[in-house]
C-alpha cells in the first residue's frame, strides 16, 4: 500500500483531489487475500473514464466473480503526476490504495488513439516497465481492449495481450485460465501461449511484421505454434442474457456524463462509410424492452441519477423505441427523471416522443448531416437528403426549439471546395427555415452552432485505404468557412487539424510507430487529446529522432492489394465488402440500410453469431 | 408536508469532496432512498434543501447539517434507516428531527467546534501561551481574497474577534490535540488552516495534522441537533 499519510499531506494542493481517493457509493472493496487482482486502467482523467459505460460493465462483471477483485485506476492529471513523482508515490488502485505492482493484471481500455502516451505514463507511474519484454513473471500482466484494438500494432511492444471485440465472455475465460496457471506456478510465456489459443486473444510477441523496401508490409509471420494466423473478434450473441450491472459507481464530483446509461443495442445497420463503429460492432443485436426496463429500475434506484440516457450507435433504429421511451416516461416523470437520446437520426424520429421527452427538461437539438452537399453525403453513404434534414429542423422550430447544433466533417474522400461551401449553405438554409415561418410563430433567439471535424480514415472502413487531407488543406478549408460564415445567428468552429493528423497516423499505423510513441512520451507528451496539453512540436521531434515518417501512415493512398497492418483481425465483415463500398463511394452510389435487405457484408456468414437477427426477422 | 433537519458526518477520504458535490450527493441519496421530497416549480425543478456553512476541503466532520422539505410526514427512524442504507459509511445521518425553526441553518450556527490533532512533538504549554495571546490581546493577520471584480483584496483579521475558545492538550501518544471553538459570522469565520499557519509562523514545527469539525453550535452554545 502507498504511504497514505504522505498522500494526505499533499493531496489538497492538486485540482479536484476527489479524483484520487475512491470511496464512491457502489465501488467495491474486497479482502486483499484473493486469487486475482485486476486494475481496470482508463488512460484519461477520472471524469472522462467514469463516464465510460464499458468501465462500469466490466468492473462489476469482474467483481461479480468470487475470486476476482477489480479496482480502477485513471491517468493522474499533470499536477498530480508532479506530486506523485516528487514524493515517490506510485500509481495505485483507487479502492485499495495498493500500487499497480501488487496487481495480477493491469487492463487498459483503449478508446482513442490520443490516449496512448497516457498508457505508457501510467505504467511508468505505477512502477511497471513499459515494454512487455522487460516484464517478468512477478510483474503484472498488461492487457488491453476497446475499439483501438482493431489496430493494436502501434502498442505491440507495450501490451502483453489484446482482447479483440466484446469482452464480457472473454475476460472471465482469460481470468480463469490465469488462475489455473497461477496455481501451477505461473510462467508468463506459458500463460501467453495458452491465452493465444482463446478466440479473440492477440499476443503480439508471437508475430513478426516483415516490410518491403518501399516500407509496405510484405508479410506477417507467426512465430509461435500456439498463435492463430487470424484473430476473430468476439461478440456477445444474446444481449438479454449477458451480464449488465445492477449498480454503477456514483462519482462525487461532476463527471462528463453523469447519468444512467442503457445500451439499447450494439451494431448499426446504416453503413456510413467513414464510421468504424458501424462496421466493427456488426451484427446488430437489440435488447428486449423488458430487459431495459428492468435495468433502468435497478440502476436508477442504486444511483439516484436524474437522467437516463438511451445509447446506441443510432437510437432511432431501435425497433421498440416509442414503446420503451413511453414506458420509462410513465415510470419516472413524477420523480423528475429525464430521458435523453443522444444518438438520434431525426429523420427516423417521431417528434411526439421528443416532445414528451422535453417535458421534464428542455435541451438543445443536435443534427449530424456530416457533409454539406448531397454529393458528399452520397459518398459517405449517409443516406440523408436535404429535405430529410430541413424537414425535422422545421418541425423542431415549430415545437419551440431555437438552439441547433450541426456536425460536419471536412476532408472527406473526393471533396472539392464546392462541398466545403455546402456546409455554409446548409447552415444558412437551416437559418432560413427559422425565419420563413409566420411572424407570430417566431419565438426565441435563434442560435446555430456549426462545427467541422477533420476526417480521419480508420481501419475496417471502406475508407481505410484513402489518404487523409494534409494539414494545410484542412486549415485552408476550415479558414475559408470561418471567413465565409458571417452571421450573428450562425457560428462556426473546427477541430484542430494537427490533432486529427496525429490521430490518423496512429489509427492506421503499424509496429514502426512504437519507437516514436515511446520517444514522445519520454520527452513529455501526455494527455494529447487535451488541446491545452497537446504539444505538436514534441511529437514531430519524436518522429524525426526515431526516423519515422508520419506522412507514410496518414497521408498515403494505399493500394487495395496492399497488406494492411490490421488485416490479421477478422471483424466478420469481408474485405471484399469494404472494397465494393469504397468503389461505390467513388461513383457516388449509395447502399441502403441493411435492415431493408441484406447487403452481404459477410458478418452473418463469417461470425460465430450466425445470421443477423434483423435479417432473420425480415425473412 | 414537513421539514426535516439532519445531522451527518463526513469523514475519511470524503473530506476531499467539496461542498457543492456533497449537496448533489445528498440530493441523490434522497432519491435513492425513495423519499418523497418537495421540488421547486419551473423549468428546472430542484429539490428543496438547505445546508449549513460549507466545510473546508480537507476537514473531516461529525457535525454537518442539512434541511429537507418533504411532501408528506415521515417516521423519523425509518427516514434515517432508509437514508443510511443508500449512503457510504463515511457519510451517514447521525440524527434527524422535524424542523420547526424558521431561521436558516446558517443563521442558527453561531459557533463551530473543532478538534485538531497535531502529530508533532511541540510543547503544549508554549502553545497555550500563544493561544492565550490570541484570545486576550489578539493576533492580527491578513487574509487575501478575490473580490467580485476578481481583484485581490487584503483584509485584516484579529483572532480575538474570531476565536471563542482555544486550548492545547497533550494526548496519550505524545501528540498534541487542540480544541477550538470559532465564532461563525456572516462575513466569514476563521479557518482552521489560518490558525495552523499562525502557529507555524510563530515557530512551532508542525509536520502533519488532521482537522475534525465536532459540531455547529447555536447562540446558547448548544448543538444545533
Amino acid at each position: 500500500m502507498i504511504d497514505v499519510k504522505k498522500l494526505d499531506r499533499e493531496l489538497l494542493s492538486v485540482e479536484k483531489p476527489a479524483r484520487y481517493v475512491g470511496c464512491e457509493l457502489n465501488s467495491v472493496v474486497k479482502n486483499k487475500d484473493i486469487d486475482i487482482r485486476f486494475a481496470f486502467a482508463f488512460p484519461d482523467v477520472y471524469e472522462v473514464g467514469m463516464s465510460h459505460t464499458g468501465l462500469h460493465i466490466l468492473y462489476h462483471l469482474m467483481n461479480s466473480m468470487e475470486n476476482v477483485w477489480c479496482e480502477r485506476v485513471f491517468a493522474p492529471w499533470t499536477d498530480m503526476e508532479e506530486l506523485m513523482r516528487k514524493n515517490n508515490i506510485l500509481l495505485y488502485g483507487l479502492e485499495s490504495k495498493d500500487e499497480l505492482t501488487s496487481f495480477d493484471f493491469v487492463g487498459f481500455t483503449l478508446q482513442y488513439e490520443m490516449s496512448y502516451t497516457n498508457v505508457l505514463n501510467m505504467l511508468n507511474l505505477g512502477g511497471i516497465p513499459i515494454k512487455s519484454k522487460d516484464r517478468g513473471n512477478d510483474i503484472p500482466l498488461v492487457i488491453a481492449g476497446g475499439p483501438c484494438v482493431y489496430n493494436p500494432e502501434p502498442l505491440y511492444e507495450v501490451i502483453d495481450l489484446f482482447t479483440v471485440g466484446e469482452a464480457e465472455e472473454l475476460l472471465p475465460e482469460l481470468l480463469n485460465l490465469y488462475n489455473e496457471e497461477k496455481k501451477n506456478g505461473f510462467d508468463k510465456l506459458k500463460f501467453l501461449e495458452r491465452a493465444a489459443r482463446l478466440e479473440g486473444i492477440y499476443v503480439p510477441r508471437f508475430y513478426e511484421e516483415v516490410y518491403k523496401d518501399d516500407g509496405i508490409i510484405k508479410e506477417r509471420k507467426v512465430l509461435n505454434e500456439n498463435a492463430k494466423e487470424i484473430i476473430k473478434k468476439r461478440i456477445i450473441k444474446d444481449l438479454d442474457k449477458v451480464y449488465y450491472p445492477e449498480k454503477s459507481i456514483l462519482p462525487y464530483i461532476d463527471v462528463v456524463h453523469d447519468r444512467v446509461v442503457l445500451e439499447l443495442f450494439r451494431g448499426c445497420t446504416r453503413g456510413c462509410r467513414f464510421c468504424q463503429a458501424g462496421m466493427v460492432y456488426r451484427p446488430v443485436r437489440e435488447k428486449e424492452t423488458d430487459t431495459l426496463v428492468k435495468q433502468a429500475e435497478s440502476l436508477v434506484s442504486s444511483t439516484g441519477h436524474d437522467e437516463i440516457s438511451l445509447t446506441s450507435l443510432s437510437s432511432g433504429d431501435y425497433s421498440c423505441l416509442p414503446d420503451l421511451t413511453l414506458k420509462l416516461l410513465d415510470m419516472y416523470e413524477n420523480q423528475k427523471i429525464s430521458i435523453s437520446l443522444p444518438s438520434l437520426r431525426l429523420d427516423s424520429m417521431t417528434f411526439d416522443i421528443i416532445e414528451r421527452l422535453q417535458e421534464v427538461r428542455k435541451s438543445g437539438l443536435t443534427f449530424a448531416p456530416e457533409a454539406g452537399t448531397q454529393r458528399m453525403r452520397d459518398v459517405i453513404n449517409k443516406n440523408l437528403t436535404e429535405e430529410q434534414i430541413l424537414g425535422p429542423v422545421e418541425t423542431a422550430f415549430n415545437l419551440g426549439w431555437s438552439t441547433v447544433k450541426l456536425y460536419f466533417m471536412i476532408g472527406l474522400p473526393g471533396e472539392i471546395m464546392e462541398d466545403v461551401m455546402g456546409i455554409k449553405e446548409l447552415a444558412y438554409k437551416v437559418k432560413d427555415k427559422f425565419f420563413q415561418r409566420p411572424k407570430e410563430d417566431i419565438k426565441g433567439n435563434l442560435k446555430i452552432n456549426a462545427s467541422a471535424s477533420c476526417f480521419v480514415p480508420k481501419p475496417f472502413t471502406p475508407f481505410q485505404w484513402v489518404a487523409q487531407n494534409t494539414m494545410d488543406e484542412f486549415y485552408d478549408k476550415a479558414k475559408t468557412l470561418q471567413k465565409e460564415i458571417k452571421d450573428k445567428k450562425v457560428s462556426f468552429s473546427y477541430h484542430e487539424p494537427k490533432l486529427s493528423y496525429l490521430e490518423a497516423v496512429f489509427a492506421r499505423g503499424d509496429r514502426r510507430l512504437s519507437k516514436a510513441l515511446i520517444k514522445a512520451w519520454e520527452t513529455g507528451c501526455r494527455f494529447d487529446g487535451w488541446y491545452d496539453k497537446f504539444d505538436f512540436n514534441k511529437w514531430m521531434n519524436a518522429f524525426e529522432e526515431t526516423n519515422t515518417d508520419p506522412d507514410f501512415f496518414a497521408l498515403r493512398q494505399r493500394e487495395l492489394t496492399e497488406v494492411l497492418p490490421w488485416d490479421f483481425i477478422d471483424i466478420g465483415v469481408k474485405k471484399e465488402y469494404l472494397i465494393s463500398e469504397y468503389e461505390k463511394a467513388l461513383s457516388f452510389t449509395t447502399t441502403p440500410d441493411c435492415r431493408l435487405g441484406c447487403t452481404n457484408c459477410g458478418v452473418n456468414h463469417n461470425l460465430i453469431g450466425g445470421a443477423c437477427p434483423h435479417v432473420q426477422n425480415n425473412m | 408536508m414537513c421539514k426535516i433537519i439532519c445531522k451527518y458526518n463526513k469523514t475519511g477520504y470524503l473530506k476531499y469532496i467539496s461542498h457543492l458535490d456533497v449537496l448533489r450527493f445528498i440530493q441523490r441519496a434522497v432519491k435513492r432512498a425513495g423519499i418523497n421530497a418537495k421540488y421547486s416549480e419551473g423549468f428546472n425543478p430542484h429539490m428543496k434543501t438547505s445546508f449549513g456553512f460549507p466545510l473546508s476541503l480537507g476537514t473531516e466532520s461529525i457535525g454537518e447539517y442539512f434541511e429537507l422539505e418533504l411532501n408528506e410526514n415521515v417516521d423519523l427512524e425509518l427516514f434515517v434507516k432508509k437514508m443510511n442504507s443508500v449512503m457510504p459509511n463515511e457519510m451517514h445521518i447521525i440524527r434527524a428531527d422535524y424542523s420547526i425553526n424558521s431561521e436558516s441553518l446558517m443563521k442558527r450556527s453561531e459557533y463551530a467546534e473543532y478538534l485538531i490533532n497535531i502529530e508533532s512533538t511541540i510543547d503544549e504549554d508554549e502553545l497555550n501561551e500563544y493561544f492565550n495571546e490570541m484570545l486576550t490581546e489578539g493576533v492580527i493577520y491578513n487574509r487575501q481574497k478575490k473580490n467580485k471584480k476578481n481583484k485581490l483584496v487584503t483584509k485584516e483579521i484579529n483572532t480575538k474577534e474570531m476565536i471563542h475558545f482555544l486550548k492545547a492538550e497533550k494526548s496519550k501518544d505524545n501528540k498534541v490535540k487542540v480544541m477550538a471553538v470559532f465564532k461563525t459570522q456572516e462575513t466569514g469565520s476563521m479557518k482552521v488552516e489560518e490558525l495552523i499557519k499562525l502557529i507555524i509562523e510563530k515557530g512551532f514545527a508542525i509536520d502533519y495534522y488532521t482537522i475534525m469539525k465536532i459540531d455547529a453550535l447555536d447562540k446558547e452554545m448548544k448543538t444545533i441537533l
